[in-house]
């Protein structure tokens, strides 16, 4: 097919636009979700509540679980969701990094974690830390950028040094943000090491990571007698609002993935065939449109099952939404998150919780870390694994003390270390007995 | 120190690949540059089907991503599953292969 260029737009001989999946057009299209986000902030509130509610979620302590919804107001959240993701992508782009499944992965997860514990208050610093250690290393930050931005993972330390400790303001914000330059800092030399722990079967390694560094700050702090409060904000009461605003995100991942696929769904079958066990780029093994109508499946997937188990919409349960979709460019996909979905449940419905309280509902979607185990061991050990992660996860906060964001990504990281081994073992004995 | 390591990951990965595809013996060569690296691994394997090997290969022709390398290059060599080769392709600049006489030859390399 001949291909006529005008004005940066690419038409074929029948007049028809080419939809190509250059790096230009990856980023025009990330970008313009992000736009899209802030604009539908303005949608839940008026931009005097928006900047009000900034304000409310920038002093905020954030600690898990602080749903800026309930900080501040939906659109103020919203607003700051679509705020990070902007700058995630800028960040990206001055890196001169390709928009491939790592860094679809890593600015979604902002925009997700951003309606919950991330601002640009308490993620600067640890960003910076990352900088100051790539210029230690005279290497280029850009080998460094996933681990920034999934790092900020500890923003709610920041914040919560900086309002929540009885200091002198100016000497809490200042001590704030050195805990977060030296998180920065040290978190490069343990992200690479931590992925041998789980094998690659815990797909948010740097949860594990940050857990493990949240737990040695938060020891250090009750070391002194410092102690983080129990928090558990959450918004309530805006369930169609936010029903119809998914939805509306997602479907329009499927339409421009189709676009994107030649008008196609093709190729989506093999994309379920991988395992997700890290590193399983799908934007640069199968293309970046079967990876956005992977990305809106599991929108729409997580979403309906909000829905049907009556699950409240707040700013986590929409920032694990986000996640699940954020990773559906890098090891995640209808047929290995389903089993640890029904593990999951299976744990909640049988151990002490409720199907849908947010404790639950969070280790539903955010559980999914454990995808790869389901996609290389068979749906089996997927669900063995959503049902110890569902116990597991409800342990752990207290090691950080809410101060890790990806309290999942830490438990995930221990029954992946725990479960693949074992799993491991009996599949080699197994294949050994057949003649 | 860091780079040497690098270079042992992928020598694993790439052992691990010809021992699955049935190596049973096999000859390294690492070759260091002031700028680059290169590695060749060669091994006899009978009867290997040629579309299943360029599809398993398919992954060493992944752009380098110097981004994901950082976070993730532990995971080279860390087990047996196809997506390693992919992250080898992230780690690497260039790679060739060949199947003569039932002879497999891969050389990987990798700018520093």
């Amino acid at each position: 097919m001949n291909k006529i260029q005008i004005n940066g737009l690419n038409f074929n001989k029948k007049n028809e636009i080419v939809f190509e999946a250059t790096e230009k057009n990856k980023y025009l299209i990330i970008t313009a979700y992000s736009v899209v986000i802030m604009i539908a902030s303005f949608l839940f509130n008026s931009p005097t509540e928006i900047f009000i509610g900034m304000r409310k979620i920038l002093i905020s302590q954030s600690l898990l679980v602080s749903d800026y919804m309930a900080v501040a107001n939906p659109g103020a959240a919203i607003f700051n969701s679509g705020f990070l993701m902007l700058l995630a992508i800028i960040i990206s782009k001055k890196s001169e990094v390709n928009m491939n499944g790592t860094v679809v992965a890593v600015i979604f997860t902002v925009a997700g974690f951003a309606l919950f514990g991330k601002n640009l208050y308490n993620s600067w610093s640890i960003v910076f830390g990352v900088y100051l250690y790539s210029k230690f290393q005279e290497e280029l930050f850009r080998k460094f950028l996933l681990i920034a931005l999934f790092g900020t993972a500890l923003g709610p330390m920041v914040s919560f040094i900086s309002f929540g400790v009885n200091l002198e303001p100016v000497q809490a914000v200042v001590l704030g943000n050195i805990f977060g330059v030296a998180a920065g800092l040290i978190l490069p030399s343990l992200a690479h090491h931590f992925t041998v722990f789980h094998e690659g079967f815990n797909i948010y390694n740097i949860g594990f990571t940050a857990g493990m560094v949240g737990t040695l700050f938060m020891s250090l702090f009750r070391a002194f007698g410092i102690e983080t409060p129990s928090i558990s904000m959450l918004a309530k009461g805006y369930n169609t609002e936010l029903n119809i605003y998914l939805v509306f995100l997602f479907s329009t991942m499927i339409l421009i993935g189709y676009l994107f696929n030649n008008k196609s769904f093709s190729g989506y079958s093999k994309l379920l065939k991988h395992s997700g066990r890290l590193v399983d780029d799908f934007i640069v093994t199968e293309g970046f449109g079967v990876s956005f109508i992977n990305m809106g499946l599991l929108g729409l997937f997580s979403t309906l099952y909000i829905y049907i188990i009556h699950g409240n919409l707040d700013g986590p349960v929409i920032g694990g939404i986000f996640t699940v979709v954020a990773f559906g460019a890098f090891g995640k996909h209808l047929k290995n998150v389903a089993p640890i979905f029904v593990g999951v449940v299976l744990g909640a419905f049988l151990q002490i919780w409720e199907i849908n309280s947010i404790g639950a509902i969070l280790a539903v979607l955010f559980g999914t870390t454990l995808a790869p185990i389901a996609g290389v061991y068979g749906w089996k050990s997927g669900v063995t694994a959503g049902f110890l992660h569902m116990a597991l996860v409800m342990n752990v906060g207290h090691l950080h003390g809410g101060m890790n964001l990806y309290n999942n990504g830490f438990a995930g990281g221990m029954v992946a270390a725990i479960l693949v081994p074992i799993i491991s073992n009996f599949e080699e004995v197994k294949n050994a007995k057949r003649p | 120190m860091q780079n040497a390591l690098k270079s042992l990951k992928l020598i694993t990965e790439l052992a691990t690949f010809v021992f699955k595809a049935g190596g049973s013996e096999f000859d390294v060569h690492f070759k260091e540059k002031d700028q680059e690296i290169k590695i060749s691994i060669e091994s006899r394997i009978e009867n290997l089907n040629l579309s299943n090997l360029r599809e398993s290969l398919k992954g060493l022709n992944t752009e380098r991503q110097s981004e994901v390398e950082e976070y993730y290059w532990e995971l080279a060599g860390e087990s047996n599953t196809s997506e390693e080769l992919t992250l080898v392709g992230m780690m690497i600049d260039n790679a060739e292969y060949s199947y003569d006489d039932d002879i497999l030859k891969i050389t990987v390399y990798r700018h520093k």
